[in-house]
């Protein structure tokens, strides 16, 4: 069912027959080309097999049986089915045949393709590449299959509890008796032949009897005890038994057939091997369903929706969402949150996008309700599709045999509403049309003032400029005004400025002045001074003279003695002179020149020192005789003792001359001579005659030397005698010389003493002088101290002839600054004149310019006017509305003719008859967009022929109904949208929930298995494992006032989600208008507790399993009773309508309960101002009533017992959730706040009574009165 | 004891056994009463027309009579999906019953021709039919009251009917008469041409009838309930109108009387 998008390009492939494959392309053509050449090309679906032994890849094609149609007519529908191996070079068939026209060619494991095959030998055609890649990424068919078999196996659960119900043979029973009840819908016949295993079986199964062809309907239940067996009838047997047509023979045969059923089985059945086949429309679908994080095709795109509907932000979320996912996208909405509208939407968004639809749900009444809830709007076009009987009202007008009338009464009304606004818009027309010609006449005459204006304008214009020059003028001539001002304001105050500092000075100095001495006390003064100066240097000149007096006297004391020394030594040179002849000796010599203090010269010195070196060598010959006596000895000694030993001496006389030039100290002789001694005097007697000889030469050489040394020292010894005399002589003289120094000395001293003395005399003169000149002469007259005090005076003096200057030029100034002042004085008053001439000039100017600006504003205002522009508008205005006036009239005129039409139509539609509704009827389903139906209808072979696919399939209710159901419409699906709330109710098998099929079954098996699916749902697994993007919640409610949508509340919170109320106002928007003993106008929540007493208690039917309780019943038609009359009085007090009805929902846990409450309501009481719905909660689910009342029925003493269905929080969500103002809980609180077994259950139902008691909505009931 | 009164008898009779039947129902109270029910004359008249279906007729009209530009703008003066008259232009000018000039679209001879052929009608000579009216009831019913016996004037009428002169008198809907009419066949189709009821002349009472009635009052032990059973002899069928009248008028009324 994949869509033909998926076909890739035609591609060339060489192809191979095997004979096995030739054999089989025979029976349909002469041989293998003819086949191939019948079409230029085959649109072929290629499966992927299971690798074959030799790891081959294994391939079967399915030709096309629609788009081949060459083949196809040659076939005669049938489908071709071609065996091949994967080759590197192309294909090989091995094996051709043909299979029936039904078999699938095209699923979502198949690869499409357009080939062209060549079965030429050796064509050298091979497989393109990309064809080679697709085949192998396609994944082996069979796994793929045999993955989703497995995964679905988790479902088989529910199949089989449906086909165990129906996996029985017909049972045929014979009737005895037969009755109708009361509105001949239901049928009894008593069958004493059934067995009670048979009674067991038959609820459900289709009644025939003999003698009709037709089933006449439907079992409803079974009695096993009284052997009755209900039937729920067909419509046209209805009719016939009341038209007393139909009336059965009895003892016939009736037949049990559970045809029906098996085919819903088989219809579900089919559903799992259409998906493990490959079938769904949307190939993602079995990773959706199976995998824990299902892979959802994620987009970004968020187109822009224009919403139809008024949606609040929750519900927009969930239609963007479900417009911009893919795949799927669900919703989860709780009681009364909008989620019809939000599938009307959906509906409506799909329509315009071009899209079909498919609303489908579990039941019928699902179905049509959602249907009628779609808002009609010629675009959505709807189609309920199922069986006539089961339709209920709302949704019959969309069978197909009715839309042809749906379509015109949709069409007529939307016509009558154009016609009935024609004249309004003639009229419309009409005034615009007037009100367009006023607009252009004001238009006009508004142009006319303009271009007046705009000359006006013009003049202005010119005068401004006028004007402006007058101003530029004027400000020129203050600005030289200003300037001078500026000027003359500088000059005023440079003046003033003078005039003060002339003051200051003048003041200044008659100050200084007055300060000084006056002229006299100053020459006074300076007298004075002058005098005293004179007397210091009187003084002074004495203290000089004084001085130089003392100076002379010590210089002739000096010079006298000098000379008496002279004399003195004069004397000793000349007794030296006397005594230095006699002298013989150095040392005396040298000691009377110490005596007579005379410093040698240098010569005599030098002579002295030569002369001292003499005597000291003459002194050593004494050491050197001796030695050489020593020497002598010794020779002798050792020539005697050479002699002795008879050794010839001679020859070593001799020989010691070669020996020369070899000088020695007395010391080293006297060593020599030692050692010499030593060794003869050592013990050795062996004298060694050689060593003798060496000493004795030794002795030789050495006496030689001494001898030599000897003769030296007798010749210095004569030179010294000599040199003493010279040096006599040489003392003389220098003495000689040194006594004349002396005479001259004394010549010079007596000379200098005398000049010395004269001076004296001179200087004792005038100091004299002096003396006498001054009278009295101070004691302590020191020379310092006069000079000082001289400088003083003199200082003192000077100070004094400045004074005077100073004050002589003080008096100059003080003269010249007085005349200054006076000018200044002067030229201020001239200024200050000037300037008030000048500031009268520029106050004239200033207030002529400010004139002249004033003028100028009020014509710059005349200039700023954008009277153009004014003007333009007006001209493009009444443009504007001309050709607004133009196309009015055409419309104008066009409207009769359009009336005309429309009125025709509208006629001709009126009259239309069966032939034309049925034109449009086939219009109408050929375009139509929004189809209805059941989820198992979906799966009806008629629809599947009708509607392979559609583009998108929203699920109502979806918790409802069984994965097996959900399934089938999903198959259908490109994309899927699932609506739900899995805080309600889960699916229903049969008649009965899950629960009560575990409650009711005895297998422990079985048991389980179902116990696993009541975990499984679908919807919630779903909504928690898909992304953000894919899901949302719808979160306002506005069903319930506020009070009662507190009491479900707790089951949706989870995380930041919370249930709001989208009433502005609950209180007035669900206000139900009633006041009576039992309900006041502010209840919208009450409890009526019933006492947990015997009398108050459950009862079970005999032989059933359900319950019921008869006090429940009787304070249920107390209320209702109440609730009658209080309307009754709502009516008559003005605050309801006559006609209306308050709508009352009865509805009950336990479907025996409902069924009294029916009795009750029907038989035993008479409610004119009611109507009524009542049923099981289970039933309740998707129904809202303006009250409702539920009956709790369970109420026990039993120890055992517990609270039964009531227990399940959904169960109790739905039976809170279906009240708009009010909601009567009526049942024993202590029984489910107490006595429950599960702690959860008493938590649950303690929190609803808390909730009751926080609204003031409890009553205790006892005794049957509240 | 009239031939009449025999079988109503025997009906009643026979009715009760068939009632009996359920041995849980047991018979409180039964009577015999009758309805009003009103012969009508209606003149209608009829007309003969080709068969053309009213849309491609109206799209012709429009074509026709006004410069339509687009199929858009014909959609929307006809206030009809642009889908169906997208399918009908489609045709229209694959057959060549419609071209566009210029701007517009107009008819062709052929189309204009098809438009004659399409509007001709051949008015009928004015018909008339009785038919039988149930105040009662507020419907029409088919067939006809052969039995015209003043015996059925003696029993009682049927203590609520309607018997108010403003609603004897009233004018019937026009769409209702032709509704009522149009079950007796009188539009037929023959080849391409068809009969059409075009208008409703004249209603007029010719007269009324007594039509009796047996009224059971029941009641079921087995589910507590009591219920009405009124068998129609004119209709000849159990009438769910007057029983669920009676049901909800009296129901209480019976309980406290025969309980």
């Amino acid at each position: 069912m994949r869509q033909a998008s998926t076909l890739v390009e035609t591609m060339r492939c060489n192809l191979i027959i095997t004979n096995k494959a030739r054999k089989g392309i025979e029976e349909w053509s002469n041989d293998e080309h003819a086949f191939f050449k019948m079409q230029q090309s085959f649109e072929v679906h290629i499966e992927k097999r299971p690798a074959n032994s030799l790891g081959n890849t294994s391939l079967s094609l399915y030709f096309d049986n629609e788009t081949n149609e060459t083949l196809t007519e040659k076939l005669d529908g049938k489908v071709a089915v071609m065996e091949c191996i994967l080759q590197n070079d192309g294909l090989l068939a091995t094996g051709f045949y043909v299979r029936g026209s039904k078999v699938r060619v095209r699923t979502n494991r198949r690869l499409s393709a357009k080939l062209q095959f060549n079965t030429a030998r050796n064509n050298g055609t091979g497989m393109p590449i990309q064809l080679h890649t697709k085949i192998r990424e396609l994944p082996v068919a069979e796994e793929r299959s045999e993955y989703v078999k497995k995964r679905i196996a988790s479902w088989e659960g529910y199949l089989q509890i449906q086909e165990r119900n129906a996996d029985v043979a017909d049972i045929t029973a014979t009737y005895s008796r037969f009755t109708l009840n009361e509105d001949f819908s239901k049928m009894t016949l008593v069958c004493n032949d059934l067995s009670g295993n048979d009674t067991n079986k038959i609820r459900g199964l289709s009644v025939s009897l003999k003698g009709f062809q037709q089933d006449i309907g439907e079992v409803l239940k079974a009695d096993k005890s009284k052997k009755t067996v209900e039937i729920e009838l067909r419509p046209k047997f209805r009719d016939m038994a009341r038209r007393n047509q139909w009336q059965p023979k009895l003892n016939m045969e009736v037949v049990f057939s559970n045809f029906a059923s098996l085919s819903q089985i088989r219809r579900l059945r089919k559903g799992f091997e259409d998906l493990q086949n490959g079938l769904a429309a949307n190939p993602n679908l079995e990773q959706i369903l199976f995998e824990d994080r299902p892979k959802i095709r994620v987009t970004n795109k968020r187109e822009e929706l224009e919403f139809h509907n008024n949606l609040n932000e929750f519900q927009q979320e969930a239609v963007r969402g479900a417009m911009d996912s893919e795949d799927l996208y669900v919703i989860q909405g709780p009681p009364g949150t909008g989620k019809t509208t939000v599938i009307s939407e959906i509906c409506y968004q799909n329509a315009k996008a071009g899209f079909r639809t498919l609303v489908a749900s579990q039941s019928n009444l699902a179905v049509d309700n959602a249907l009628s809830r779609l808002l009609s709007h010629k675009d959505i076009r709807i189609l309920r599709f199922g069986r006539t009987e089961s339709i209920e009202e709302e949704g019959k007008k969309f069978i197909e045999e009715n839309v042809g009338l749906y379509w015109k009464t949709q069409t007529l009304a939307d016509l009558n509403e154009q016609l009935q606004s024609h004249d309004v818009r003639e009229a419309q027309l009409e005034a615009e049309l007037n009100n367009c010609e006023d607009q252009i006449q004001l238009l006009q005459t508004q142009l006319v003032v303009l271009k007046e204006k705009i000359k006006r304008k013009q003049q202005a214009k010119v005068e401004h400029l006028e004007r402006s020059d007058e101003i530029k003028n004027l400000k020129k001539s203050l600005i030289i005004v200003k300037k001078e001002q500026e000027k003359l304001l500088d000059n005023e105050a440079g003046l003033t400025k003078t005039a003060e500092g002339v003051a200051q000075e003048i003041e200044r100095l008659e100050q200084l002045i007055a300060s000084q001495l006056t002229v006299q006390q100053l020459s006074e003064k300076k007298a004075q001074v002058s005098s005293e100066i004179t007397q210091i240097q009187d003084q002074l000149v004495y203290c000089q003279t004084t001085e130089e007096i003392k100076h002379i006297e010590s210089a002739l004391q000096i010079i006298k003695n000098d000379y008496q020394h002279a004399q003195r030594k004069k004397v000793q040179l000349e007794e030296f002179t006397g005594e230095i002849q006699a002298i013989s000796k150095l040392d005396i010599l040298k000691s009377r020149i110490t005596h007579y203090d005379i410093a040698p010269s240098s010569i005599v010195e030098q002579r002295m020192t030569s002369l001292e070196t003499l005597i000291e060598t003459i002194k050593s010959f004494a050491e050197w005789d001796e030695l050489n006596k020593r020497l002598l000895s010794s020779i002798d000694y050792m020539e005697k003792l050479l002699k002795k030993h008879n050794f010839p001496v001679e020859t070593l006389q001799n020989r010691n001359s070669a020996v020369f030039d070899t000088s020695y100290s007395v010391k080293e002789i006297h060593q020599f001579i030692d050692r010499m001694k030593q060794f003869l005097t050592s013990d050795s007697n062996d004298l060694n005659m050689e060593k003798l000889t060496v000493f004795l030469e030794g002795l030789y050489v050495r006496r030689k030397f001494v001898w030599k040394k000897g003769a030296v020292i007798q010749r210095e010894k004569a030179n010294t005698t000599t040199m003493f005399s010279a040096m006599k002589d040489e003392l003389a003289m220098q003495i000689k010389s040194e006594t004349s120094t002396v005479e001259r000395s004394l010549n010079e001293f007596k000379q200098s003493g005398a000049s010395q003395k004269q001076q004296l005399g001179e200087l004792l003169d005038r100091s004299e002088k002096i003396q006498s000149q001054l009278e009295s002469l101070p004691d302590n007259l020191s020379l310092p101290s006069l000079q000082l005090e001289l400088q003083e005076k003199q200082s003192a003096y000077d100070s004094y002839v400045k004074m005077d200057g100073n004050i002589k030029h003080y008096s100059n100034q003080l003269a010249e600054k007085q005349n200054t002042a006076e000018a200044t004085a002067k030229h201020l008053t001239i200024c200050t004149e000037a300037l008030e001439e000048i500031e009268a000039e520029s106050k004239r100017l200033n207030s002529e310019g400010l004139e002249q600006q004033r003028q100028l504003k009020s014509l710059e205002e005349i200039l700023e006017q954008n009277l153009e522009e004014e003007r333009d508008i007006a001209l493009t205005e009444i443009n504007s509305l001309s050709e607004k006036v133009v196309s009015l009239k055409k419309e104008k005129v066009r409207l009769p003719i359009t009336q005309a039409l429309q009125k025709e139509w509208f006629s001709l539609l009126q009259d239309a008859n069966e032939y034309d509704l049925d034109e449009i009827r086939k219009l109408y389903v050929k375009h139509g967009n929004v189809i209805g139906t059941t989820c198992v209808a979906s799966a009806r072979k008629e629809f599947m022929d009708n509607y392979p696919t559609f583009d998108v399939v929203i699920i109502d209710e979806v918790s409802k109904a069984t994965p097996p159901e959900l399934l089938l419409p999903m198959l259908k699906g490109k994309k899927v949208i699932l609506v739900g709330d899995h805080h309600q109710l889960p699916p229903l098998l049969g008649e009965d929930t899950l629960e009560e099929l575990l409650e009711e079954n005895d297998n422990t098996e079985e048991k389980n298995e179902l116990k696993k699916l009541l975990k499984e749902s679908l919807f919630e697994r779903l909504f928690k494992n898909l992304p953000v993007s894919n899901k949302t919640m719808l979160a306002i409610q506005y069903r319930m006032h506020e009070s009662i949508m507190e009491t479900i509340t707790p089951f949706y919170e989870e995380g930041n989600y919370r249930l709001q109320c989208g009433l502005t106002d609950s209180d007035s928007m669900r206000d139900h208008l009633l006041d009576s003993p039992l309900v006041k106008r502010t209840d919208h929540l009450l409890w009526l507790d019933m006492p947990n007493k015997p009398a108050y208690f459950e009862e079970k039917v005999k032989g059933g399993t359900s319950r019921y309780n008869q006090a429940e019943l009787e304070a249920i038609r107390k209320m209702l009773m109440d609730l009658d009359k209080a309307t009754e009085q709502a009516k008559k007090e003005g605050r309801m309508n006559k006609d209306d009805k308050k709508s009352v929902g009865v509805i009950s846990f336990y479907g025996e309960q409902v069924k009294r409450i029916d009795r009750l309501i029907q038989q035993e009481t008479s409610f004119s101002h009611l109507t009524f719905r009542t049923g099981t909660v289970d039933k309740f689910q998707g129904m809202e009533m303006d009250v409702i009342l539920l009956s709790m029925v369970r109420n026990t003493d039993d120890r055992k017992a517990d609270i039964g269905f009531a227990k399940d929080y959904r169960r109790l969500n739905v039976a809170l959730s279906r009240a708009r103002e009010l909601l009567v809980v009526i049942g024993s609180a202590d029984m489910f706040t107490l006595r429950a077994r599960q702690e959860d259950s008493r938590k649950m139902y303690g929190r609803l009574l808390k909730i009751v008691q926080e609204k003031n909505g409890y009553r205790s009931y006892v005794g049957g009165n509240v | 004891m009239s031939e009449e009164t025999y079988n109503m008898l025997e009906t009643e009779k026979q009715l009760r056994k068939e009632i009996l039947q359920n041995l849980n129902v047991k018979i409180m109270d039964s009577a015999t009463w009758s309805i009003p029910v009103h012969t009508i004359e209606i003149e209608f008249k009829t007309v003969k027309r080709t068969k053309m279906d009213v849309l491609m007729k109206m799209i012709l009209i429009a074509f026709q009579k006004a410069a339509i530009e687009s199929a858009e703008e014909l959609s929307e003066l006809l206030l009809v999906e642009l889908l169906f008259i997208q399918d009908f232009m489609e045709i229209m000018s694959r057959t060549r019953l419609i071209v566009k000039d210029e701007k517009a679209y107009r008819l062709t001879d052929k189309g204009l021709q098809q438009l004659e052929n399409g509007i001709f009608e051949e008015e009928q000579e004015v018909d008339s039919k009785n038919k039988l009216y149930s105040p009662s009831h507020s419907s029409f019913w088919a067939g006809d009251i052969n039995i015209a016996s003043d015996e059925t004037k003696k029993i009682d009428v049927y203590r609520y009917a309607n018997e108010d002169k403003r609603t004897v008198a009233q004018k019937f809907d026009e769409a209702i008469v032709i509704e009522a009419l149009q079950k007796d066949d009188i539009e037929v189709t023959e080849g391409d041409a068809q009969t059409i009821i075009s208008e409703v002349v004249s209603t007029s009472r010719l007269h009324i009838d007594q039509i009796p009635c047996i009224e059971f009052i029941l009641y079921n032990s087995e589910e507590d309930s009591m219920y009405a059973r009124v068998w129609n002899t004119l209709r000849e069928q159990w009438d769910e109108a007057l029983e669920n009248q009676l049901n909800e008028k009296e129901r209480i009324e019976w309980r406290k009387r025969y309980l």
